[in-house]
């Protein structure tokens, strides 16, 4: 039976007096864009450097790949860490070259995959300079390059975009969902819930060290949908929402009406529809900013936290 | 394995194709060739202009007369003259009378004409050099403008002092050549033992150089020392970019913790390997040049390499530890401090047993690890060494303490590089030794 990239059974780990995970389990998915989502502090790079076998748990069961004891060294897993490590006075080739090969690549291919990715990542001919004269957004794109050069069947991400301005994250984005529709198994922790809602096929979402949240992206917005519903009318439609009985106005701006229903909402289109034209009407889903909010009803600050995290350029 | 190469061959690319490691390992080798290179040109470019030295002589002409026959003998034999050309300058005296001139009047004129280079320096004899009941007039005054030149004065001093002694030995009524030569003795000269060849015929000894002996033993753990003092501070700042730059999360995912430190550590051994290696040979080639191979013998070619690799295993064992246990080179200098110690002692120790390297405490010493890798060194280096058994288990004991020091330094590198924080005290470091699985 083929084994699955991660398995986690009621995993613990404390710092001192600090409790950082609590009681985690989970379970990655082979070929999935997994996302361990929560505010600064909450123990997601924690339970990743626990996966990758750099720290060990308290107590609980972990498997990667089916090997319950395994060492950090795992030629099937790569690993970007959040905060980067790349040798300053190396050349970008070697530097790739090198970490291709710690990974059990040959040296020519590690330098052939890494010709590639620089060339599609916008590095064309910077091979031969000094890490030390690149930018910050540059050397970013080498530690990715180092990370998926070996193409890992399972890559951990910790906070990938962070410090990335716009251009570059979505070269990113478009790069690791490549990969994961190459097979790859994709894990990456962010406090950016845009981000993992846009991107992940499922999400994991840690407050205080322990789950609060870990299912597939559609089953939780399913989940989680409120009966609110926007309608945007279109030119000369004078309904208005407010008349109609159980039906309470969240939002109204000139044709836009963001409303909640107490009932049946298709009797609301069909009332729209009677007066004119209109132009757009769908259900209102939460957002997993929201859902978070709903769920783990965090301190103001950390809402504040998660919310300047969105775009970090 | 595999992993382990390369970081064996990251690391040691990454320390030796530096500027400035590479500019310390041939900086002295390049000195040394270019003075010896420079040795050669300058010996056929020597300051060959006459040294015109005028004397006045106040011993009626006695002593100039025996300046100018010993200038003659000089000027014409070795090492004035060698093969056939001349290879140092001519000492010229010439007699200044000075009439009815005062002293300083000669004193000026005289000093303006070495001033003008019309002579190199003169020489005034007082009237009653010879006179050893004198005690005025008694001496003899050297005037130049080269005050760094002693070849003249030298030779001054010695002939005029031969031709005094001659005079006050004959006023007395003695034959100062017989005195010579019954006064002779020639001195203890040094050799080693004589011994047999693989014929059985007896092979002359050969002499003994004092300073050689001395300098050798002293030279070869000085090597040792620099060999593995120049690998490890650059293994330690390795170590410690790579904890501080968050390289070593990166790399712990491709290879395990010992797989990193051992190939750091080969890595180390390579660097001193190298180092050694470029001075041995410039060693042996100098030696072979001079015809004084025997200085050093075989066996320190044969012991020098297992001792520096145990050396280099322990040491570079305690400064990985330890760098990956601190959080930058402020934090590692306490430690250091020790570790030199160690190191250092050996040394002082060597300089000590020099005269009597096969003492019991010499002996003993020579056993203990981490210092008997310098010791046993020392002791080998002096002719005609210890007993092989010696050496066998002084490099036994070496080898056990360089396992020992890799394993415990396996413990505090895989916790150590990847703790933040206060650096950890000498106890903490113990029970990471214990603890760490």
């Amino acid at each position: 039976m083929e084994c699955l990239p991660v398995e986690m059974e009621g995993v613990s780990k404390s710092f001192g007096n600090h409790r950082a995970v609590e009681d985690l389990s989970l379970v990655v998915p082979e070929g999935q864009l997994y996302g361990i989502i929560g505010p600064n502090g909450s123990g997601k790079t924690t339970t990743l450097r626990m996966i990758l076998g750099i720290i060990e748990p308290d107590s609980g069961q972990l498997a990667v790949y089916g090997r319950r004891s395994h060492p950090a060294a795992n030629d099937d897993v790569a690993y970007l860490p959040e905060e980067r490590g790349i040798y300053r006075k190396l050349t970008v080739m070697r530097q790739l070259t090198y970490f291709g090969q710690l990974k059990g690549m040959s040296g020519r291919a590690a330098r052939a995959a890494a010709t590639d990715w620089l060339d599609r990542l916008g590095l064309a001919g910077w091979g031969k300079l000094k890490v030390e004269s690149l930018s910050k957004g540059m050397s970013q794109k080498v530690q990715f390059i180092a990370t998926i050069l070996s193409r890992p069947r399972l890559l951990v991400l910790d906070e990938p975009f962070t410090g990335l301005d716009p251009v570059n994250m979505e070269v990113m984005k478009e790069v690791i969902l490549e990969l994961r529709d190459q097979g790859s198994t994709i894990l990456f922790s962010t406090h950016n819930m845009d981000t993992a809602e846009l991107m992940c096929d499922r999400i994991c979402m840690i407050y205080q060290g322990r789950k609060v949240l870990d299912d597939p992206l559609a089953t939780i917005k399913q989940r989680y949908r409120s009966p609110a519903v926007r309608l945007v009318l279109g030119e000369g439609n004078g309904f208005s929402p407010a008349d109609m009985a159980g039906v309470t106005v969240l939002r109204q701006q000139g044709r836009l009406w963001e409303v909640m229903v107490e009932g049946d909402e298709q009797a609301l289109l069909r009332h729209a529809v009677q007066a004119g034209s209109v132009q757009q009407f769908n259900a209102l889903e939460p957002s997993l900013h929201d859902i978070f909010v709903k769920i783990a009803r965090p301190k103001p600050e950390e809402i504040q936290s998660m919310r300047e995290g969105e775009v970090e350029v | 394995m595999k992993k382990v190469l390369h970081v064996l061959i990251n690391d040691y690319r990454q320390i030796v194709f530096t500027k400035s490691f590479l500019f310390s390992l041939i900086f002295p080798v390049v000195i040394y060739g270019g003075m010896f290179l420079m040795g050669i040109f300058v010996s056929d470019k020597s300051d060959l202009r006459d040294r015109r030295v005028a004397v006045v002589d106040e011993t009626d002409g006695v002593l100039y007369a025996a300046m100018v026959e010993a200038a003659e003998m000089r000027n014409n034999a070795s090492p004035v003259i060698a093969d056939g050309r001349q290879a140092q300058p001519f000492f010229l005296p010439e007699l200044y009378e000075k009439g009815e001139l005062s002293r300083n009047e000669v004193l000026i004129e005289l000093s303006d004409k070495v001033r003008r280079q019309e002579l190199f320096a003169f020489v005034w004899i007082g009237p009653n050099v010879v006179d050893v009941q004198a005690s005025q007039g008694t001496t003899i005054e050297y005037y130049s403008d080269s005050p760094t030149y002693r070849a003249l004065p030298d030779w001054i001093n010695r002939s005029l002092r031969e031709r005094v002694e001659e005079i006050r030995f004959e006023e007395a009524g003695l034959n100062l050549r017989e005195i010579r030569r019954l006064s002779r003795f020639d001195g203890v000269d040094r050799y080693r033992l004589a011994e047999r060849d693989s014929e059985g015929r007896v092979v002359q000894p050969s002499q003994d150089n004092q300073l050689a002996a001395v300098l050798i033993p002293i030279g070869i753990i000085m090597l040792l020392f620099f060999s593995i003092q120049m690998s490890m501070p650059v293994l330690l700042n390795s170590v410690i970019e790579e904890k501080m730059q968050r390289i070593a999360e990166v790399l712990l995912s491709s290879v395990t913790a010992f797989q990193l430190l051992l190939g750091k550590l080969l890595a180390g051994m390579a660097v001193g390997l190298t180092f050694s290696l470029v001075y041995l040979v410039t060693l042996g080639f100098s030696l072979a040049m001079y015809d004084v191979s025997a200085w050093v013998t075989p066996a320190v070619y044969v012991w020098y390499f297992p001792f520096l690799l145990t050396g280099l295993l322990t040491f570079g064992s305690m400064f990985a530890a330890l760098s990956a246990a601190c959080q930058d080179l402020k934090d590692t200098q306490n430690f250091i401090g020790v570790i030199m110690m160690v190191m250092i002692l050996p040394i002082i120790l060597a300089v000590l047993f020099i005269q009597s390297p096969d003492t019991r405490m010499a002996q003993i010493l020579s056993m203990v690890p981490p210092i008997g890798n310098f010791l046993m060194m020392s002791r080998i280096a002096i002719s005609p060494g210890p007993e092989t058994w010696q050496i066998w288990l002084s490099l036994f004991n070496q080898l056990l303490f360089a396992w020992l020091s890799i394993w415990a330094a396996g413990r505090i590198f895989r916790i150590g590089i990847l703790s933040q924080g206060k650096a950890p005290g000498l106890r903490e470091l113990m029970r990471w030794i214990i603890t760490s699985r």
